[in-house]
């Protein structure tokens, strides 16, 4: 397993897989496709990239309209990561019945299928 | 291009030699050449018009361009060369500066920065002015290819100063001058000089060749200026007025209408224009033009190029990689940053495509790639580029 960053993402754990650019000459975090894979928080609303195509709910702040996620006034990214959580109740799955909240006990997400 | 004589132009319009000759000697017969003491007209030539009518004009006309008045000045721009005799046309020019000067612009144009480095050097200094702009020209382009910028600075600097210093100058030799001030200032996106004089001051004075390539400045200032749907009507219509003729210009005024339609989410229209571009330039390989233009073609060399032709696709993309890193450091964008330094020419154009609002979605129909893909591109740029969302990437793309 290659090098790997962690994030937090509203209690859901991501691992993101790291890989070096030669070019830029340092790691490039390689996330997983969120809509071919969702993932979700423990309250049920999906993580998305930032760059995400907006689905037909987006609206941005400013009523221009919405290209990506991270216009979208729904969207709460990450500090520091291209990640965020999408609040928009009609995205939202249905909450499993017994949440699982502690956070020692979740098994980290391993992100992406890029190796 | 066939060319017929003096007598035989005379019959052909039914008039006299002495005035074919007089037209020929004004200026006032397009493409008109001096072979030895006699004059060429190309077969296609139309007749000018009797003088005695055109007096009677109220319209004020401007001076014909005198094309034997510009023998020096990028004479391989200034050409109609049939397409893939470009060099054979080269060597039909008696051996001299013209001569040179052609095969530096060759080099240029093909992508053989260091050659035209070598050729156009020895004329930076000619006492000839059109030689000189010609090699300050092509030595600067070439140089900001190979990542010698302090050469293509002095060439820049060269010419400017020749255009701002307050010498008597026939009209010609300024046109030409504001003609090369004006197209290294907008090509290299700096600020026009001061003293510039207005684009319809200088353009009805060049000929045909240099005319085509001016307006495809012109489309190129008006698309940076956003101005996308004038910038493509300027290029159609200089292209359906005969630039088509003329193989260089063509190649650029397709290109900055590939730029244009892109802009305007035209996709056909872009790819119409592409492959125009690429028919004229391929029997040549002039591709000097694709790879520095990469980064605005919005992924479409990605789209057409890449697999219908993958290895020229590789050695445009070389280009595009040295002329990129030259061109960036002698620019000075608005926002200060250096322009998309660490990026692939592949995040470039994916990076550029969502700056200006495209979906993932279209991007990826369009570069022939999957919608992970792209987000994966955009990613990376983002990461980059030390930015959190696709809305800032506008600031950092070429306009
Ligand atoms: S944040 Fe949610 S609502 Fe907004 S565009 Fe993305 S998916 Fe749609």
């Amino acid at each position: 397993m290659g090098k790997t960053r962690q994030y937090n993402i509203e209690g859901v754990l991501l691992e993101i897989p790291l890989c070096y650019d030669k070019i830029a000459e340092r790691e490039i975090e390689i996330f997983p496709d969120f809509i071919e894979t969702p993932v979700y928080t423990p309250e049920g609303c999906p993580v998305l990239f930032t760059g995400e195509d907006a689905c037909a709910y987006g609206e941005t702040p400013d009523g221009a309209p919405c290209i990506d996620c991270g216009s979208c006034r729904y969207y709460r990214q990450t500090p520091g990561a291209l990640v965020g959580v999408c609040g928009h109740e009609k995205k939202r799955r249905k909450p499993p019945e017994r949440p699982n909240l502690n956070m020692d006990e979740m098994k980290p997400y391993k992100g992406g299928t890029q190796g | 291009m066939e060319y017929i004589t003096v007598q035989e132009a005379a019959k052909k319009w039914k008039i006299s030699d002495r005035l074919v000759q007089k037209y020929c000697a004004e200026g006032r017969i397009e493409g008109v050449r001096k072979f030895g003491k006699s004059w060429g007209i190309p077969s296609s030539a139309v007749k000018p018009q009797d003088p005695r009518k055109e007096k009677e004009s109220p319209i004020p006309r401007l001076p014909h361009p005198q094309p034997e008045a510009f023998p020096g000045f990028m004479p391989l721009m200034n050409t109609p060369f049939e397409l893939g005799r470009c060099v054979a046309y080269i060597n039909e020019i008696e051996d001299g500066s013209r001569r040179e000067i052609a095969l530096a612009e060759y080099h240029y144009f093909s992508g053989q920065p260091e050659k035209a480095i070598q050729e156009s050097e020895l004329y930076l200094t000619c006492p000839d002015a059109a030689y000189r702009f010609s090699a300050c020209w092509i030595y600067a382009y070439a140089n900001l290819s190979v990542g010698q910028i302090q050469h293509a600075r002095y060439a820049l600097t060269e010419i400017k100063s020749t255009l701002a210093a307050n010498v008597e100058k026939a009209p010609y030799i300024r046109a030409i001058e504001a003609f090369v001030v004006f197209a290294s200032s907008v090509l290299l996106h700096l600020p026009l000089p001061e003293k510039m004089p207005p684009a319809q001051e200088f353009l009805p004075l060049l000929p045909s060749g240099l005319r085509a390539f001016a307006l495809y400045v012109q489309a190129h200032y008006l698309y940076l200026k956003e101005d996308y749907g004038k910038s493509v009507g300027i290029v159609e219509a200089t292209l359906s007025m005969g630039a088509d003729r003329y193989p260089i210009p063509a190649i650029y005024l397709h290109l900055v209408a590939v730029m244009d339609y892109m802009s305007l989410k035209q996709t056909q229209q872009a790819q119409k224009h592409l492959l125009a571009a690429w028919e004229i330039a391929r029997p040549d390989d002039l591709i000097e033009g694709f790879g520095e233009h990469h980064g605005l073609l919005g992924g479409m060399l990605e789209a057409v190029i890449k697999p219908g032709w993958p290895e020229d696709f590789k050695r445009i993309i070389a280009i595009t990689y040295r002329f990129s890193a030259g061109w960036r450091k002698i620019h000075n964008p608005a926002t200060g940053h250096d322009v998309a330094d660490d990026l692939t020419t592949t995040e470039f154009a994916a990076a550029m495509l969502a700056a200006r609002g495209w979906t993932n979605q279209e991007i990826a129909q369009h570069m022939n790639i999957s919608s992970h893909t792209v987000k994966r591109y955009i990613s990376t740029v983002l990461q980059k580029l030390g930015i959190r969302q696709r809305q800032e990437l506008k600031k950092y793309m070429l306009k």
